[in-house]
């Protein structure tokens, strides 16, 4: 069976900070690293909105680069020149259930997410906590000024 | 106080927090108090239905077929991106004209939508141009719900103090038309003096990325568009016409002037039809349905009449008085409290107070209630629904606003154009036009 980490890489403030940690323990534990972006998905009003017009939306994301471009892009150029290339996914919904979903149905060893700039636990990473059916490693925030890109 | 004014203002309150809170979905929260009102006897079936006025439903529900068909076309992100090629992408410039796009758009049509569209564009192109999107974001939700004030169709509110009460388009655009291009003057100049520094990266910007940029692509359906424009176009033509045709005894009301060209284009709108129809905004109809009978409530139990002849104590032979108290009041109420409830209670308090002896005129009370209650909703995220759709896209793009930078942006131009409006409405009492 092959031993996968999964890193949820989200908002920049914190997402190099993920990337650093997932990378390091995959070598670590000699496992597949998957990163993986949630989009997500409004409630309320906005979200009814958003749903309403959601082909227009994604066209208007289209024309621009993609939807979740920015985030995804951003991992691959962290990984550029650092080797193998690791697993990317990009998924749409509420963060927390998706990761959770993606958790359970994955098989993975280790969950990276990351912590806030302050170092407090967001809705995110306190819900992994005490729902992954994998360990969970929180990786403490830092600003992602590319100083922490990985030297191979 | 007998037992169902009692529960009138109950449920009246109930709805205003649960609306405000959003932990419950608005529609479900309005038709719920409309429904506890018949189920205590408040109102039976037909007095609830009664209450709705159809004048605005019709009228709202043809500006929705009407604008769902031009955002299918894909017409909303071609303006956008034909605007930024003709303003060479200069970020500055889109500051001024954006936002001055936003208010004429939001004049005519539903200003959700159109912030809808705007924001998450503007974030877009913000993105490319590295630059900070908030100011320009802030700044075309204020513009959006000042320009929304200029005409009946504007802003909810406006739809329901013009079809509650009597006015027309021509009406809104005669009275509420000059303050609102005065008032969206200054909050323009105030965002481009006070950002215009801001607006340059320090970063280089990739002009090929803007240049791949094609506003032809972004149209899915030229057909649509232009049919969707043609009604459009139609609908604002009926709007401005219909007090003459009517008079010449041909019943083109407020809301067939929307309706006519709205089926118009579901009629030869051939397999897109279904697609338009699928995007109409029902659950703002519903949400509008249940309000009505909700404050019908208070309107059957004499509530209103009370609060009317309250305020006409405290402001008896006071007018001027009373303009700055509908202003600031609106206003302020308007940046805390869902502006649709809000102006549609205002529209029967203002409807009694003009009965009462001494009282102004109820025109005037209009003007004055629309302006405060539209550009008040600037004030805070939740001010207006165009507001909170704004806010929440950037935060879906991983930009938190946050209430304190909102305020600090939008408080300012917000203050003076409410000033605007009090000075100006106030002149128009003083020579009489009104």
């Amino acid at each position: 069976m092959t031993k996968r980490i999964v890193a949820c890489f989200g908002e920049a403030e914190k997402g190099e900070a993920v990337l650093e940690a997932g990378r390091k323990y995959a070598a670590l534990l000699g496992a597949e690293l998957v990163i993986v972006h949630v989009q997500t998905t409004l409630t309320g009003m906005t979200g009814y909105y958003e749903r309403l017009f959601h082909e227009e939306l994604d066209e208007i994301e289209r024309i621009f680069g993609g939807p979740g471009k920015d985030e995804l892009l951003t991992a691959r150029r962290y990984f550029q020149g650092a080797g193998q290339l690791p697993h990317f996914k990009l998924i749409s919904g509420d963060v927390l259930a998706e990761l959770l979903k993606e958790l359970d149905n994955g098989d993975y060893l280790l969950a990276v997410v990351g912590a806030r700039p302050d170092g407090s636990l967001g809705r995110t990473a306190e819900g992994l906590i005490r729902r992954s059916p994998a360990d969970v490693l929180v990786a403490k925030g830092q600003p992602a000024d590319g100083r922490t890109r990985p030297q191979e | 106080m007998n037992h169902s004014v009692i529960i009138a203002i109950v449920v009246f309150a109930a709805t205003y927090v649960a609306i405000g809170m959003e932990k419950i979905h608005r529609t479900t929260v309005a038709i719920s108090g409309a429904l506890l009102l018949m189920i205590f006897g408040v109102l039976d079936m037909k007095e609830a239905i009664g209450f709705i006025s159809w004048e605005t439903i019709g009228l709202l529900l043809g500006m929705f077929c009407i604008v769902s068909a031009l955002s299918e076309s894909g017409f909303f992100t071609y303006l956008a991106l034909v605007l930024a090629r003709r303003l060479n992408y200069d970020p500055v410039r889109i500051l001024v004209v954006f936002p001055i796009v936003t208010g004429v758009l939001a004049c005519f049509m539903d200003s959700i939508t159109v912030m809808l569209f705007f924001a998450t564009l503007t974030f877009e192109l913000a993105r490319l141009l590295k630059v900070d999107p908030v100011p320009l974001v802030v700044a075309e939700v204020c513009l959006a719900n000042t320009g929304g004030s200029a005409t009946l169709v504007g802003d909810p509110p406006n739809v329901i103090l013009g079809t509650m009460l009597g006015y027309n388009f021509n009406d809104f655009v005669a009275n509420t038309g000059p303050i609102a291009l005065v008032a969206g003057a200054a909050s323009v100049l105030y965002f481009y003096l006070q950002f215009r520094g801001k607006m340059r990266s320090s970063q280089p910007v990739d002009r090929a990325e803007l240049d791949r940029l094609d506003p032809a692509g972004a149209i899915k359906d030229p057909k649509t568009m232009k049919m969707g424009l043609a009604a459009f176009g139609i609908a604002i033509l009926f709007l401005i016409v219909h007090p003459f045709v009517e008079h010449a005894g041909i019943p083109l009301t407020v809301p067939m002037a929307a309706l006519l060209p709205a089926f118009g284009l579901l009629v030869l709108g051939g397999r897109r039809t279904e697609i338009v129809l699928h995007k109409v905004e029902y659950e703002v109809l519903l949400f509008f349905m249940g309000l009505f009978i909700v404050v019908g409530g208070l309107e059957k139990t004499g509530v209103i009449r009370y609060l009317a002849e309250g305020v006409a104590v405290l402001f008896e032979g006071n007018h001027i008085g009373l303009i700055a108290a509908l202003v600031w009041g609106s206003g302020i109420s308007s940046a805390v409290v869902d502006n649709v409830p809000f102006a549609l209670t205002m529209a029967y308090v203002i409807k009694d107070l003009a009965a009462t002896s001494g009282a102004m005129a109820l025109s005037m009370m209009v003007w004055a209630v629309a302006m405060g209650t539209d550009i008040g909703g600037n004030f805070t995220p939740i001010g207006a629904s165009a507001n909170v759709v704004a806010y929440n896209s950037l935060e879906k793009k991983g930009i938190t606003i946050g209430w304190i930078r909102w305020i600090k942006l939008a408080v300012p131009c917000t203050v003076v154009a409410l000033l605007i409006s009090t000075v100006m409405l106030i002149a128009k009492y003083l020579i009489r036009f009104y």
